[in-house]
């Protein structure tokens, strides 16, 4: 697995660290020689960073009462009680 | 989590799961509580807008309930929730994306293989800071997202905003295992190939 294209399939599992032991240290080796994969699999990372950061993880107050709200109409219709 | 707490936790689950099909409010919210964050944080991802994000979010939990008495355990209620929201964005964005990404090899640089050609398509982005705020870049990021066809931009946010593994990815949106890996790969290569763009602006 020495060409840049042949790793090309295995790279999301690389950098999410799920391939298997041989296929990762055989990576690993071309990763060291090749700095236009190093470059890739930085950038790679660095998407998904990105994206991770990006993720509101609250929910606004105002919106938690609405669903409340609309939750407890929509169970009373379906199931006639609360 | 060690296995005995996983399995009081699904034992949980499947006792909640049973009160609420037989009229527990209060068992159905216990059970969605944790997933009320994590869909919305996705909806907002997903959407175009914030109006749609609300709706997706409000829609699903709605359509939860009314199909709460169909749930059968063959999944987690996790991913029958998943499902449940992917639908819902389905029915809304389904018919204006219909988009396409690229093969694969497109989004390699165009001669990835070692020359010297090949370097200056390729940026360093451990230095993205001294062109643009993280702000900036997430904008371009959230984007970039929004621009994706359906098809890739939910396994793409189901896999990295919601960390479910390649193969929940695959159960939720009902798709083949390989279909769901390689559509999670090709969208991270053209997210991350949108970005290297501006990258490059001063080199
Ligand atoms: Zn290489």
């Amino acid at each position: 697995m020495g060409r840049c294209d042949d790793l090309i399939g295995n790279l999301s599992d690389f950098i999410d660290g799920e391939l298997d032991a041989e296929t990762c240290s055989e990576l690993e080796k071309h990763l060291a020689g090749c700095k236009n994969c190093r470059l890739m699999v930085d950038s790679m990372k660095m998407t998904v960073k990105l994206c991770r950061d990006g993720v509101q993880e609250e929910l606004p107050p105002s919106l938690k009462k609405r669903l409340d709200k609309k939750l407890a109409e929509r169970w009373k219709k379906q199931f006639g009680h609360l | 989590m060690n296995p005995k707490e996983k399995k009081t936790i699904q034992i949980d689950e499947k006792e909640l799961v049973r009160l609420a099909q037989s009229g527990d409010f209060k068992a159905f919210t216990t059970l969605i509580e944790g997933y009320r964050p994590k869909i919305f944080g996705l909806a907002l991802k997903l959407a175009k807008n914030r109006e749609d994000a609300e709706d997706i979010f409000q829609e699903t939990f709605l359509k939860a309930i009314d199909n709460i008495k169909k749930f059968r355990a063959e999944s987690s209620f996790g991913t029958w929730l998943y499902t449940i929201g992917v639908n819902v964005v389905r029915a809304k964005y389904g018919r204006d994306s219909k988009g396409e990404l690229l093969p694969l090899e497109d989004y390699l640089p165009a001669s990835h293989d070692h020359s010297d050609a090949a370097a200056a398509q390729l940026y360093d982005w451990n230095d993205p800071l001294s062109k643009l705020t993280n702000e900036e870049i997430k904008g371009k990021l959230d984007k970039a997202i929004h621009e994706l066809p359906l098809k890739y931009r939910l396994p793409f946010l189901l896999r990295y905003t919601q960390e479910m593994s390649v193969q929940e990815v695959a159960d939720t949106l009902n798709i083949k295992l390989a279909n769901a890996k390689s559509r999670i790969l090709r969208a991270r290569m053209a997210l991350r190939q949108n970005l290297n763009e501006y990258f490059s602006e001063d080199n």
